[in-house]
């Protein structure tokens, strides 16, 4: 079979200029109240209109990705007094910039080069600056297969979020999730999706005849471990998205459910039932091996593990004391101890990627958030309130949380920062739940 | 063991061919050098090798009626509870001796649903705990407990889509199907 690989490449030709690491501009993101930072981004210059356009799509993704953080307020086009073509020949008049109160201004260009390839390819020349200190703060060339243009912005995006938060951003990054659509039955077709984190490059990877629920990355981000009833059974499988090729995990008799990779991406925790009916416990298989490991051993309900980024520990979701609550056990299994105390019922724990908190699902007075607690069970905090609020996933640099918010007969997938604030609906052409956020792919 | 999903090479080609925009990359961890590379369409289920329309045959559509109208075919339960209540266990009896007494169910198959009101995975939990306390309870009563096969759908498959105690209420169920 003829595989279509287009080996095309971003390549950072250069990182010109130093990070300045004294420059006025900064971000805090763990203040709440901060304002957001103004930041002029100026269309990026081309020759031909074909590269203006793109130029300027460009500049509008990056533009869309900073000010959807709720850390950046980009200033209005409307209101540079700098020219773009002045931009261009003499780089940026500072005492201008200053005048229209932005801290930071981003200019560069855009090639579009037809080398008799099948593809164009793609150079940008981007470089940041501190309005105040007259600074380069950070500047790149990226080239790449033009149809690529969309994640060489995000890459952009990711580098002005990282030159002035400190952080690692998360624009280069994809989402899977489940697509939802009428299907004449009564209940919903389900569909099996990834699209990048502003909606862009859509696609569905199973055609809704199937039941597919709770797709997860691997930490590479080139695979996906989700859970279907194709043999008309709950079972688990391992989708490749690079060849496509999928198979089925293991194929154990009763509920096969809640898959998880471990951190190193070598094996998979999951809750069965096989030779224990009515009891669902948490497994761990080696991927290499395929042996299973039992890790739970209560007659109460155990699900929805997940792993600590160090692979050390696994917070999961019992109902052993009674009700449901979150529990923290070794990878092994031992040394089990209850995390939550609090009133209502906690569900579906997260490890935060940066590994000190873990996000959960709360129940409480009819009510359901999306909530975080310290794995020493303390500095609990609730972040969303509504009807119904599910499937936190994190965003890799852990300062945002993706989750499913049901609303009637309408569920669709929001995201909201680690502060409480900046509560937003991601664009997505159906319903959509079960959200699950990729690695940085860079 | 471990079976691979086949797709049919044939399937591949033409969704290949079709496809236009769809594309998801493969990255290299290494910050300055990252390729990226169409891949081909997923599963194409529709010729896969698992099919899920089951041929149900007259007869057995006969069968299934006469056991709706004798006995039923489901038992509700409490909120976050597998428990049978006694309405339930009297329900379960009727039907034990309708499975035990009828010459024509071959098998059942015992679903396990849930309300909205809980998350998807500890949902999916709780239905396999219901459909195996009534598999339970049918075997008490004598039925061969190798006829029986449990299912959890959680609260994928609502039978009434309203957001309201009454709808919850019919939602957590198990539903009796004959093979």
């Amino acid at each position: 079979m003829k595989k279509i690989i287009l080996s095309v490449f971003v390549c950072l030709v250069s990182a010109f200029g130093l990070q300045n690491a004294n420059a006025l501009v900064r971000i805090d993101l763990t203040d709440a109240n901060a304002n957001p930072l103004p930041i002029a981004l100026a269309n990026l210059a081309g020759t031909s209109e074909e590269e203006k356009a793109m130029g300027k799509q460009i500049k509008d993704l990056i533009r869309n990705n900073l000010k959807n953080t709720g850390l950046f307020r980009p200033i209005d086009d409307k209101a540079f007094l700098q020219s773009e073509e002045s931009l261009q020949k003499q780089g940026p008049v500072f005492s201008q910039w200053r005048l229209i109160d932005t801290q930071a201004v981003m200019v560069g260009s855009v090639e579009i080069i037809d080398d008799g390839s099948a593809d164009k390819k793609l150079r940008v020349v981007y470089r940041l600056f501190d309005v105040y200190s007259e600074e380069q703060i950070t500047g790149r060339v990226y080239t790449a297969t033009l149809k690529f243009w969309r994640h060489v912005a995000h890459r952009i995006s990711d580098d002005i979020y990282k030159s002035l938060t400190g952080e690692e951003g998360y624009f280069a990054t994809r989402i899977v999730f489940i697509a939802e659509e009428p299907s004449g039955r009564g209940y919903k077709a389900k569909k099996l999706c990834v699209m990048d984190q502003d909606g862009g490059n859509y696609q569905c990877l199973t055609n809704g005849r199937h039941l597919v629920l709770t797709p997860r990355f691997s930490p590479t981000a080139q695979k996906v471990i989700y859970m279907s009833y194709e043999s008309n059974q709950p079972r688990l499988y391992l989708l490749s998205l690079v060849s496509g090729e999928q198979e089925i995990l293991g194929d154990f008799e009763g509920l096969n459910s809640s898959p998880r990779f471990s951190p190193d991406g070598n094996s998979v925790a999951m809750t069965l039932t096989m030779g224990h009916a009515g009891n669902p416990e948490i497994y761990s298989m080696d991927l290499r091996t395929r042996k299973l490991r039992r890790l739970t051993i209560h007659r109460g309900i155990d699900t929805s593990p997940s792993f600590s980024p160090d692979g050390k520990s696994i917070v999961f979701n019992s109902d052993r004391a009674g009700k449901p609550a979150l529990y923290i056990m070794d990878k092994d299994g031992n040394n089990v101890r209850r995390l939550t105390y609090g009133d209502g019922k906690y569900y579906a724990p997260v490890w935060s990627p940066r590994g000190d908190l873990i996000a959960f699902v709360k129940q409480l007075n009819g009510r359901f958030s999306i909530g975080v607690i310290d794995p020493q069970g303390e500095e609990e905090r609730l972040l969303t309130d509504s009807y119904m609020d599910e499937s936190p996933s994190w965003s890799p640099n852990g300062r945002v949380i993706i989750f499913a918010r049901q609303k009637g007969d309408s569920t669709r997938v929001h995201t909201i920062d680690l502060t409480g604030y900046n509560e937003r609906q991601l664009p997505t052409p159906t319903d959509a739940t079960d959200p699950s956020w990729s690695p940085l792919l860079q | 063991m471990f079976k691979k999903a086949l797709v049919s090479v044939a399937s591949v080609m033409v969704l290949a061919a079709c496809a236009t925009s769809p594309t998801a990359h493969s990255y290299k961890n290494d910050y300055d050098y990252v390729t990226q590379e169409d891949i081909r369409p997923m599963v194409d289920e529709s010729k896969g090798v698992y099919s899920s329309d089951v041929v149900v045959s007259d007869k057995t559509k006969a069968v299934r009626k006469d056991f709706m109208n004798a006995v039923g075919d489901r038992v509700m339960f409490d909120f976050d509870s597998a428990n049978l209540s006694a309405d339930a266990q009297k329900v379960l009896t009727g039907i034990a001796n309708y499975i035990l007494q009828s010459g024509e169910v071959d098998g059942i198959t015992v679903e396990g649903h849930c309300d909205e009101r809980g998350t998807r995975e500890y949902n999916l939990a709780l239905g396999d705990r219901r459909a195996v306390a009534v598999k339970r309870f049918l075997v008490g009563l004598g039925v061969d407990a190798a006829k029986i096969n449990t299912i959890s759908y959680g609260k994928e498959r609502p039978v009434d889509n309203g957001h309201n105690e009454r709808a919850w209420a019919k939602n957590r169920r198990s539903v009796i199907v004959l093979n």
